[in-house]
């Protein structure tokens, strides 16, 4: 990772820490609702998202060997 | 056409302690300053333990945020970075994480994939980015698998993001997580 992107990480933490007290502030009043999410909708049980889990594992595999793959073409 | 450039971001002016919100001003090109904010909310659903909606966009009165209204910012490209930096960020902090985007409509789901298609090769040494489609199962009698109401069951198959894929064929979701 780029030195000056790592920076802005660091940086972001900073304000992370100073943000703490504040936290109850800003978010007390947020809350987002996702139970019309597409995927949550779709999924009705344990054994179906025990699936989804898996199939979701192995095509992040792929994705991350393909990454790599590409880097060293 | 976006080009996400994480070294050209916006700065947080808010951040929480456990990194799923985040504020920052964007400038629009009717030159108002608009505040976003940028939040990750584990979906409302204990079968997806680890799946985090990522939603952004100004925030109405009661302090939730309106994803769907359509801003025509002044650096649309920095606004996205200041976003993907922001998940990347997040992850970090939850490296067990996925974080899901759920294309509201075809426009935002288009904006998502041309995104993630014309960056992928800058975006890969950070996030790796998955597409979810919905398959219906063939049932050996010749019918489909129908759902308790009698409509065609779809199931969510998730692939690497066919980066070859073009926007008119869209993904109906979106999930990514850190390249570590």
């Amino acid at each position: 990772m780029k030195d000056s992107i790592q920076n802005k990480i660091n940086r972001i933490q900073e304000i992370a820490l100073a943000s703490g007290m504040k936290k109850n502030l800003m978010d007390s009043n947020i809350i987002e609702f996702h139970d019309d999410d597409n995927l949550s909708k779709s999924i009705r049980n344990a054994k179906e998202a025990e699936l989804f889990f898996s199939e979701l594992k192995s095509a992040i595999d792929l994705a991350k060997r393909n990454s790599t793959k590409n880097v060293l073409e | 056409m976006i080009k996400i450039n994480l070294e050209n971001t916006f700065e947080a002016i808010y951040v929480s302690s456990n990194f799923d919100v985040y504020i920052f001003e964007s400038h629009l090109k009717n030159n108002k300053i608009i505040q976003l904010k940028v939040k990750f909310t584990n979906i409302a659903d204990s079968l997806l333990p680890n799946v985090y909606n990522l939603a952004f966009g100004p925030f109405d009165e009661p302090g939730k945020i309106d994803d769907s209204i359509n801003l025509k910012h002044r650096n649309s490209n920095k606004v996205f970075s200041t976003i993907i930096l922001f998940s990347i960020i997040f992850l970090k902090n939850k490296p067990h994480a996925t974080i899901g985007i759920d294309g509201s409509n075809d426009l935002r789901a288009n904006l998502y994939h041309r995104m993630f298609r014309y960056n992928y090769k800058d975006l890969q040494d950070f996030i790796v980015i998955i597409g979810v489609d919905w398959y219906v199962r063939l049932l050996r009698n010749g019918l489909i698998e129908l759902d308790v109401d009698g409509s065609a069951f779809f199931k969510p198959k998730p692939e690497p993001f066919d980066f070859k894929r073009k926007s008119h064929d869209l993904y109906r979701y979106y999930m990514f997580n850190l390249n570590q």
